[in-house]
């Protein structure tokens, strides 16, 4: 279980401060899966970012019961000069994991083969990707928080991350924020509108989907 | 335990970026200490600037620069160590004080691999020395790196609201190598100067660590253990307590 408790989010600009989240309070059950949507710069990642711990609120606070991921497929904490297989035994060090089934993970889902061998650096963008959606899709947790997952990867790379997304709804939980209702209809069964530092809440994700449509 | 592992993992990882993918990575900061040891004895030979009572100048340097050493680059690297590897904070088991420990612990590991080339490469050049008791020169090193911790903490949480911090930080160590002992032995200060012995915790550490490997050096009595515990954790305190303290202004657009 995730709970947010009065979490204002505020960052300074050159204008004052612009306030991104405005003491927003919620629960994040196990088995339910919420959708985040909102129009650019709404907050919604920012929200994402701090559930994963990776940023902290202005004021409020955020309660983790279970283990959270960080965003999936995110590639910013690679190190370049490091290769693949090293950034991914570095991540199993961090979470104790046995690095060998996490590798066989990664190269049957990126098809990366030798590539895992050589130095992040000398990725495109689609290979940094692939490698970044495997790794934290090998690594079990009760919450996977998930960014645009739709943006990268060829078509067969975006079936198998769909396959992937279906098998994990059976054992944990899914945040995730898109702006395709498609991917949002499919995977949720709640979602979250962002609107002007505020989330309106529905249990029903065609109504939210309209909301988000309208705004 | 789970922290345990966290730091390891980060200090591996900072080996892989700080030594680069050269083999000779990490051979690069074992010259740089030497060349730093053998430019002052080179000076200091050609200056004929007098000996040191009871320690062969080679060693009383290789003590110094090392020492010293893990002071000034923990205070550097873990100023820099949040923001250097807040991509990192991504993964919820590494929290940010872990960043700055896994640095301090590299440095010290380093700097401690460095010291013993450098002495064993001093005996069998024939410099002789005793080694007495390993409990001031470890002491020293463990205080300094703490000592370096706190004032890294302090630095980082500074660099939140001014980067200058920085620069200023870099002019302050070139002073601090100067008056902590580390090239020249400041026994001889005339009792007017006695202040910059008195109230330098880093100057006192740099000299006591130098009576593990001698029978009559004098630099231990400078040590006011007392003192230096107290700026030790007071500083490292400060420093936790300013760092937690900042940590939402981390944030930029």
């Amino acid at each position: 279980m995730i709970i947010g408790r009065n979490i204002v989010k505020r960052y300074k600009t050159h204008k004052g401060y612009n306030t991104v989240l405005d003491d927003i309070s919620f629960v994040l059950e196990p088995g339910v899966n919420v959708g985040f949507l909102g129009r650019n710069g709404a907050g919604k990642s920012t929200l994402l970012r701090m559930l994963g711990g990776a940023e902290l609120p202005t004021s409020g606070t955020v309660t983790r019961v279970g283990t959270v991921s960080w965003p999936i497929g995110f590639a910013g904490s690679f190190q370049g000069s490091m290769t693949g297989f090293e950034n991914l035994r570095f991540v199993c060090r961090v979470y104790a994991v046995d690095y060998r089934e996490v590798m066989d993970f990664v190269l049957e889902f990126s098809d990366l083969g030798d590539y895992l061998y050589m130095p992040v650096s000398s990725y495109s963008s689609g290979m940094r990707a692939k490698l970044a959606f495997g790794l934290s899709m090998a690594i079990k947790f009760n919450f996977y928080l998930i960014d645009e997952i739709t943006a990268v990867g060829d078509a067969k790379f975006k079936y198998k991350c769909k396959y992937e997304f279906s098998k994990m709804k059976k054992y944990a939980t899914l945040i995730i924020v898109s702006h395709n209702p498609q991917t949002i209809s499919s995977y949720c069964d709640r979602v979250f509108v962002f609107d002007k530092g505020k989330i309106v809440k529905f249990d029903d994700v065609d109504k939210g989907l309209e909301l988000y449509e309208s705004l | 335990m789970v922290q345990i592992r966290v730091v390891y993992a980060l200090m591996l990882r900072e080996t892989k970026t700080v030594f680069g993918r050269s083999r000779f990575g990490y051979l690069w900061v074992v010259i740089q200490t030497a060349f730093n040891v053998v430019v002052i004895w080179v000076i200091r030979e050609v200056v004929h600037s007098g000996n040191i009572p009871g320690l062969p100048l080679p060693v009383f340097l290789i003590c110094g620069f090392t020492v010293w050493r893990i002071f000034s680059e923990t205070v550097t690297k873990v100023m820099m160590s949040v923001e250097a590897n807040s991509a990192l904070l991504y993964f919820s088991k590494v929290r940010y004080f872990d960043l700055a420990l896994a640095r301090a612990l590299l440095i010290t590991a380093t700097n401690l691999v460095v010291f013993i080339l450098l002495m064993t490469i001093a005996y069998l050049l024939g410099y002789t020395y005793p080694i007495l008791s390993l409990w001031p020169c470890l002491y020293s090193i463990a205080m300094l790196l703490l000592l370096g911790m706190g004032i890294g903490l302090i630095c980082c949480a500074i660099r939140r609201y001014t980067e200058s911090i920085g620069v200023l930080i870099a002019m302050i160590m070139r002073i601090g190598v100067f008056i902590s002992g580390v090239m020249f032995s400041l026994s001889h200060l005339p009792p007017s100067m006695k202040f910059m012995i008195d109230w330098n915790p880093i100057l006192q550490l740099v000299e006591y660590s130098r009576t593990s490997f001698s029978y009559s050096y004098s630099g231990g009595e400078f040590l006011r253990p007392d003192f230096v515990s107290f700026v030790v954790i007071t500083t490292l305190l400060g420093g936790m307590a300013l760092e937690v303290i900042t940590r939402t202004k981390t944030d930029k657009l």
